[in-house]
């Protein structure tokens, strides 16, 4: 009995580093993140922050070897009656290599349509995070949010969430892009974690 | 494992389960959206209902990750309607009604049926198949709907907390939003099926009105027209409901509740004001018609067949839930809603001691006895909602023209001295002659000696004690033929009876001379339950009392020899006017029948116990006087 649990322990274990930890960052090559097939320079180099790319910042380089000027955008938050748990700001300052906003952070360098306008214009629909043409983030699923069933009995476990492929960032297991988007892999498009046929992604956490 | 610690796991787990059932149970409104996908709301390729469409995604008709219509929360993505809506009227609405709030307006931006089902916002049109239910579309006109968006006014009926700040209803499945009825109140668009019989994404189940009870509070001291209602027939009656329109789906008249009558959606035109089932009687007939409840209720609309009725059906659209009419003058009008209040009452048998009012009447509205002009609500009296017309009311029936059909015009020799002939709350209020209807029986039953003990049912069994003190219902003489208070097959109640003046039984009237007081027929004496005078009979006995003169000493010669009915010499309501040497024992001469004497007098004048004289020319036979 003891050594059956264990041996499913590990097995538990294998699967889920298999889905969620161990990303097919090669899966980026041929998408739209392979932004005019640079592969991995779309995004990072491996010297120099954004300079490699023509940006202006040494810096950036810090965080995840990332070559693209940080947005410098305020974003606004999401805001509902019905929205229990706290919600801040994605732009406004850059984050420190520690902080999960970055997971949300870095997509807006491209995302805000203003960082690199020559990637992604400003009234693209990919813009999401413009708040000239898309209200920031005011319109958008809330990031850089607590995830906290018990603010929210509306919301699955923290457990059920990974399980289902779904990440959760920091201490505070917060909400991020890279919660539902695997920046690295679009075999689910749009860059999904998860097939969102049937809506599983959303009722993944929304049960 | 060692057992120690496989116990404390098992404790553990133990815990862990209470604290999610907790989490759960605790709040019921919250729980499972993915309820969603096994509803009609998944329009996405795996819906079940008969709207679909070849996109998979579920949540993605009404609610976007990105770019929803940033006003719309939470994460509005379905194209709002434009439109301006019909809004709900009634004469009993207290509230101003808004055009729908923020949230009931995404429900009609599906539910108006002006914008394509599949119409978003960031994602453009999804085309869509198939067509939603009727039901389903409340289109424009949102007057047979239940009202929503207003600010709540208390009119009596609602539940208290609503009138608190902030409001809240009584039932915690039942939400306001931003203090407000919306769509939401009652429909958790997540959750189809909380409501097992109903579904439609109720809040909670409906099953004995517990949703529109969660407002709409009949615990609420008088005057609440709703107050009543936890002791009445149609919050408890056990009798079995059909399936199909016109009924509720819970199966029995008391699970269905409000819905027996009321329609939250999709009243009919001419009902939407309270949004009931049907205009006016249409509103009941589908269950007091007979053979549709099982047991069967009694057909109480076959009553209105009779030669003589209230005009219930043949009148429509008079009649006003607000009307608070004391007396009912101008417009004069007879529907249920005027006898009957049908949140409050009942069907208990047994007697109702007069003048209380009958279970059926519970809860229905009066005018007041002393002077006819005072609305209560509820009547606590049943002569109480018969003065709403028979009292005070300037438009009474005897008054006009058509009462002739009855052959006469009603009036006899007190009513040319007096400004309301025809007031029956006056006559009943006479100090010295009347039947006890508003004041109890005081004369001696040595005064009057054919009184019986108790009255006479139908079947000539014995009925209620007519002991001293008592008092007679207006039902005791005005009621249906068949009246099964009385030992009938029928229905109780005056709604329609064979004999003329709704009376209950017979009480023959003899058609007038061409000149008062010449030569007539009169009426030809059957003695008897069933004679030519059973009403009267029911109480008094004519054959071993009256026609043995044991009262007056001539009533044997005018009854049986002379023809004459009881009503061409007593005046049965009441003396209005008059005195009592004048009028004792309710003498007051049928005009239409009875002359003025060869000196021109018609007068009755009461000399002593059980003697007098009359001056009068009746059946071509002049008194002047005659005295006994």
């Amino acid at each position: 009995m003891k050594r059956l649990s264990y041996i499913a322990l590990v097995i538990l274990a294998i699967v889920t580093l298999a889905s969620t930890g161990w990303a097919q960052k090669a899966g980026v090559i041929g998408t739209h993140h392979d932004v005019g097939g640079n592969g991995c320079k779309s995004c990072h180099a491996p010297h120099n922050g954004s300079v490699a790319t023509g940006g202006a910042s040494q810096a950036t380089g810090k965080i995840l070897l990332w070559d693209r000027d940080f947005t410098t955008q305020t974003f606004g938050t999401y805001s509902s009656p019905t929205l229990n748990n706290a919600t801040t700001e994605v732009g406004a300052s850059a984050p420190t290599a520690t902080d999960p906003r970055l997971y949300s952070f870095l997509c807006m360098s491209c995302h805000d349509g203003v960082t690199t306008p020559s990637v992604i214009g400003p009234t693209k629909d990919e813009a999401v995070g413009n708040p000239t043409n898309s209200f920031g983030l005011q319109n958008d699923h809330p990031v850089n949010m607590n995830y906290d069933p018990t603010q929210d009995s509306g919301l699955a476990a923290i457990a059920s969430v990974t399980a289902a492929g779904l990440k959760l960032y920091g201490a505070s297991n917060t909400v991020q892009c890279a919660s539902c988007h695997n920046v690295h892999n679009d075999s689910i498009s749009p860059f999904l974690r998860k097939s969102n046929a049937g809506s599983a992604l959303c009722v993944a956490c929304h049960t | 494992m060692r057992p120690a610690l496989a116990r404390l796991r098992f404790v553990a787990f133990l815990l862990g389960a209470c604290l999610l059932a907790l989490v759960f149970l605790g709040t019921p409104l919250r729980a499972d959206k993915a309820n969603v996908i096994s509803s009609v709301h998944n329009l996405s390729a795996s819906g079940p209902g008969s709207v679909t469409s070849q996109q998979p995604q579920v949540c993605i008709f009404c609610h976007t990750p990105h770019s929803s219509l940033v006003a719309e929360k939470p994460l509005w993505n379905h194209q709002l309607s434009i439109q301006s809506y019909s809004l709900y009227a009634s004469s009993t609405l207290n509230a101003s009604l808004l055009q729908p709030g923020q949230i009931s307006k995404q429900c009609l931006s599906c539910h108006d049926g002006t914008v394509a089902l599949g119409q978003t916002v960031a994602n453009g049109l999804i085309p869509t198949q198939g067509t939603p239910r009727p039901s389903a579309v409340l289109g424009t006109d949102l007057r047979n709907d239940h009202p929503i968006t207003f600010a709540l006014v208390d009119d009596g009926q609602l539940v208290p907390s609503l009138l608190q700040s902030p409001p809240s209803t009584g039932d915690p499945a039942v939400l306001l939003q931003n203090n407000w009825i919306e769509c939401v109140t009652c429909h958790d668009p997540h959750v189809p099926d909380r409501d097992p019989v109903v579904h439609k994404f109720l809040t909670r189940s409906n099953a004995n009105g517990s949703i529109c009870l969660a407002c709409h509070d009949p615990s609420r001291p008088q005057p609440n027209r709703l107050n009543g209602w936890s002791q009445g027939a149609h919050r408890n009656s056990t009798n079995a409901t059909p399936v199909g329109p016109g009924f509720g789906a819970y199966g029995t008249v008391a699970a269905n509740a409000c819905l027996n009558c009321h329609l939250p959606h999709g009243a009919p035109t001419g009902a939407s004001a309270r949004l009931l089932r049907g205009t006016e009687e249409a509103a009941c007939s589908g269950c007091h018609s007979g053979g549709s409840l099982s047991p069967a209720l009694r057909n109480l609309f076959a009553e209105f067949n009779k030669i003589y009725a209230h005009p219930v059906a043949t009148l429509s659209g008079l009649h006003d839930a607000a009307e608070n009419a004391a007396p009912l003058s101008a417009n004069r009008h007879a529907e249920c809603a005027d006898c009957h209040n049908s949140h409050a009452a009942s069907n208990t048998g047994g007697t109702t001691i007069p003048p209380g009012v009958q279970a059926a009447l519970l809860g229905a509205s009066g005018a007041d006895g002393a002077t006819g002009v005072m609305l209560l609500q509820p009547a606590s009296k049943q002569y109480e909602i018969c003065f709403k017309c028979h009292a005070n009311s300037s438009n009474k029936p005897q008054a006009v023209s058509g009462y002739a059909t009855y052959g006469r015009t009603a009036r006899r020799v007190t009513d040319n001295t007096v400004a309301d002939p025809y007031n029956t709350r006056i006559e009943f209020n006479s100090t010295f002659a009347r039947h006890p209807v508003t004041q109890p029986r005081f004369k001696s039953s040595a005064t009057i000696p054919s009184l019986r003990l108790s009255l006479l049912k139908l079947d000539g069994s014995v009925g209620r004690s007519l002991s001293s003190g008592t008092y007679l219902h207006c039902t005791d003489c005005h009621t249906n033929n068949a009246a099964r208070d009385s030992g009938g097959p029928g229905p109780n109640g005056v709604h329609a009876s064979t004999w003329p003046h709704l009376l209950e039984r017979r009480y023959e009237q003899e058609v007038p001379p061409a000149t008062p007081g010449s030569n007539s027929a009169g009426i030809a004496y059957v003695a008897g339950l069933n004679g030519t005078y059973a009403l009267c009979y029911k109480c008094h006995d004519i054959d071993n009392s009256i026609l043995q003169n044991r009262s007056f000493k001539e009533h044997d010669k005018h009854v049986r020899s002379e023809n004459a009915p009881c009503s061409t010499c007593h005046d049965p309501h009441g003396i209005q006017g008059g005195s009592s040497t004048n009028n004792y024992n309710s003498i007051n001469f049928d005009l239409a029948v009875v002359g003025a004497s060869s000196s021109g007098i018609l007068r009755f004048e009461r000399t002593g116990s059980f003697s007098g004289r009359c001056y009068l020319r009746c059946h071509g036979q002049d008194h002047n006087p005659q005295n006994y």
